[in-house]
């Protein structure tokens, strides 16, 4: 579109003398950016062409498309999944052996091409080298090697290695790396670490070890070696039983997921401020208590304690956010801080209390069975919230009409009152595939359904971001509103769904099955509270309100996916 | 002798009609490939290019075929002297038009002066000279200037 309108502008100067004389040349006509519109291939040239590429990192500050494409000039990123083999409609066993075969060949060739075009481009810098392979064998194995050896005569700054284990036998990863000082950036997925005796990777910042077996010998050798390390991550590392950290002055996350052998970490890291734990197999015993500039606390373990959770707490002054999830043992907890913003309790099911005090809290989330344990918590400097209430058995009764429940409900909605909507807050109320928008609200009323879904949104997203958030993760069946006035929400949805086109002009290069809501919305009705015939308990719902509120219901279908994908091949 | 005096027509986004002879069209890839698949009998619209710089391409690709027979250097000189009198505004039509119609010694000549524009300059001049908006903040320039230090360090 930008460019048509230039070429509008254009036209309005086009000359049929071509011969520009010298004086205008240097005048600039407009003050479009013109050069930022090229296509990024074009600009990939321009760079490679630059010869000098301390010119062309120096394009990277100009601006954020310009920073963009010098990230995607100067990496190399060799994904094989991208090469799936198209299996369908071969017959025999062997013809899909020799596919895949075929397939691998041409993944090679690829990265072999590319590889050595760039090493013979000595202008072009590369500071990333990403290689995902889906499978490894010893031919395969070659090839990596000699890949790597290609990137590290590159100098690269960051290098991503995805190689799993085939018919358990692990790539070995070659030494050169170890001895590759200019790397700052190192993940390894799903290889051999192996022996390496001469690790001097005195530059590295961030190392991701994953899918793969480390001995405390090897984070022993890598912390002393490497001491301006910022982030160590471990994502199910076996064998690994202890792991201890001290003298890194510059670690600010670390990260053990899954760690299945796991029983001790002790982290004595000055300027720490992020820590995220999912439990292993075994209990570990965890000692942070010299980090007390964490900042972000996020625990999954199911058998920490109220007393050691409480003990983990008191060591962190200053931290802002705390996530606890699945930490099935805890069950009276007491979180009092004026720093903590954000607070998340996911699934924590044997949690009967949370004294919470925290007055400057932003953000809250919950998630669990039909359990509060945040009733002690004001929610007046919130500025957005998330409860989730799902049954903890399937096939619990939706509507509750018992009276017994209805306590229960009325202090829900009495702590959704607190929070203040005059700030631009907004309130959507989600049931199964039923959704209510409050604009406004001065009172709520909640369905008596035990799965149940409150968003409270911050004031900076809008009504239409919302709705088209609701869209895209939701399909929903009904969207209403309950408003005093005018309802902003009906407007939006006349204008945005009422007139969606047969055919949306986007997603054109997605599978069928990854395109976007607007493809799949079959139509959209107005449901009729009067006169309606609607039995549904959710309309009955609605319609019960109509007293106190304008109430709104739209009704939408959609196109099952089989469909989409038959107009699409008959195409 | 006949298929070289063969005309192809080619129209602009603006109704220009332009006749060229088969072997000034040819340089452009796309036009070659149009007339090996028998496709160039009837006019060819080109809908993002405008009369003038449709021209400045035609007169760009003659020059190539009557300096076929010229020496390198004398060629490399024209290409100088065509592409220095092209104001920036230009070389962006004509580089989007040289990608459309596959003519890659053109795209390799505006490309090149785009480069030599943007060689040497600092951050702040290649802005200016080509009306480029920072949109970072501060702190987001600061961090990427920390990121690529070494090439922000002008001493060598």
């Amino acid at each position: 579109m930008l460019f048509e309108s230039s070429v509008k502008k254009k036209r309005k100067r086009a000359d049929s003398n071509i011969r520009i004389d010298t004086e205008s040349m240097a005048q600039r006509v407009d003050g479009v950016d013109y050069i930022s519109q090229l296509p990024e291939d074009i600009i990939h040239k321009i760079l490679a062409l630059l010869r000098c590429n301390k010119d062309a990192a120096r394009t990277s500050i100009l601006s954020k498309r310009w920073r963009d494409i010098w990230a995607s000039f100067s990496s190399l990123v060799f994904d094989q999944r991208k090469f799936l083999p198209q299996l369908r409609g071969l017959k025999s066993s062997v013809e899909v052996q020799t596919r895949i075969e075929e397939n691998a060949e041409m993944f090679e060739n690829y990265v072999d091409r590319t590889l050595q075009r760039c090493v013979e481009q000595n202008s072009r810098s590369v500071e990333k080298f990403v290689l995902h392979v889906t499978y490894c064998n010893s031919q395969l194995t070659t090839s990596i090697n000699r890949w790597i050896d290609m990137a590290l005569r590159k100098h690269i700054k960051e290098l991503d290695l995805h190689v799993p284990s085939h018919m358990h036998k692990r790539y070995s990863l070659p030494q050169s790396v170890f001895a590759a000082r200019m790397i700052t950036s190192l993940r390894v997925n799903g290889c051999k670490l192996g022996p390496c005796n001469n690790l001097n990777l005195s530059n590295l910042q961030k190392v991701c070890l994953a899918k793969l077996s480390v001995k405390e010998q090897m984070i022993e050798k890598m912390v002393h070696a490497c001491p301006l390390l910022e982030d160590f991550r471990l994502v199910y590392a076996t064998r690994l039983k202890v792991l201890k950290v001290s003298n890194l002055p510059k670690l600010r996350r670390v990260d053990l997921h899954a760690c299945a052998e796991l029983n001790e970490v002790n982290l004595q890291a000055p300027s720490l401020e992020t820590f995220w734990y999912v439990a292993g197999r075994r209990q570990c015993k965890i000692d942070l208590s010299t980090c007390n500039t964490l900042k972000s606390l996020t625990l999954e373990d199911a058998t920490l304690k109220d007393e050691s959770f409480q003990n983990h707490l008191s060591c962190f002054p200053v931290l802002e956010k705390l996530v606890l999830s699945k930490c099935y043992a805890l069950e009276n907890i007491t979180i009092s801080s004026y720093q903590l913003k954000t607070l998340i309790l996911r699934e924590c099911k044997q949690l009967k209390e949370a004294d919470i005090d925290t007055p400057n809290l932003l953000s809250l989330e919950y998630k669990g069975e039909r359990m509060m344990p945040f009733t002690s918590l004001n929610p007046s400097s919130l500025k957005e919230a998330k409860l989730c209430f799902k049954p903890s058995k399937q096939g619990e009764p939706r509507f509750h009409n018992e009276d017994k429940h209805a306590p229960w409900f009325a202090s829900l909605q009495k702590f959704l009152m607190k929070f203040d909507y005059s700030r631009g807050l907004k309130l959507v109320v989600r049931c199964d595939k039923n959704i209510v928008f409050y604009e406004n609200p001065k009172e709520i009323f909640l369905p008596h359904v035990y799965d149940l879904k409150l968003d409270v949104v911050k004031s900076s997203v809008t009504l239409e971001d919302l709705l088209d958030d609701i869209l895209r993760t939701c399909r929903p069946a009904t969207l209403s509103s309950f408003s005093t006035s005018k309802s902003s929400l009906c407007k939006l949805v006349r204008k945005k769904l009422m007139a969606t086109e047969k055919d949306p002009g986007c997603c054109t290069y997605n599978s069928t099955g990854n395109k976007c809501w607007r493809h799949f919305l079959d139509k959209v009705e107005t449901e009729d509270l009067v006169n309606g015939k609607s039995r549904s308990e959710w309309i009955a719902w609605l319609r019960s309100y109509k007293a106190k509120f304008k109430v709104n219901c739209f009704r939408l279908s959609w196109k099952p996916r089989e469909r989409v994908v038959e107009g699409q091949t008959n195409m | 002798m006949a298929s070289t005096l063969k005309k192809i027509i080619l129209k602009s986004c603006d109704g220009k009609i332009l006749e060229v002879e088969e072997a000034v069209a040819v340089q452009s890839q796309m036009i070659k490939n149009m007339i090996e698949d028998d496709c160039a009998n009837e006019e060819i619209p080109l809908p993002d290019i405008t009369g003038e710089i449709l021209s400045m391409i035609i007169e760009y690709c003659k020059m190539h075929v009557d300096g076929e027979n010229n020496s390198n250097n004398e060629l490399i000189a024209r290409d100088a002297d065509f592409i220095t009198r092209v104001d920036l505004n230009t070389l962006y039509y004509l580089i989007v038009a040289a990608n459309f119609l596959n003519v890659k010694s053109l795209l390799d000549l505006t490309c090149q002066r785009v480069a030599d524009i943007i060689k040497g300059k600092s951050p702040e001049e290649i802005r200016l000279t080509f009306n480029i908006k920072n949109d970072f903040t501060p702190e987001e320039e600061e961090e990427i200037r920390k990121k690529n230090a070494w090439a922000f360090d002008y001493k060598d």
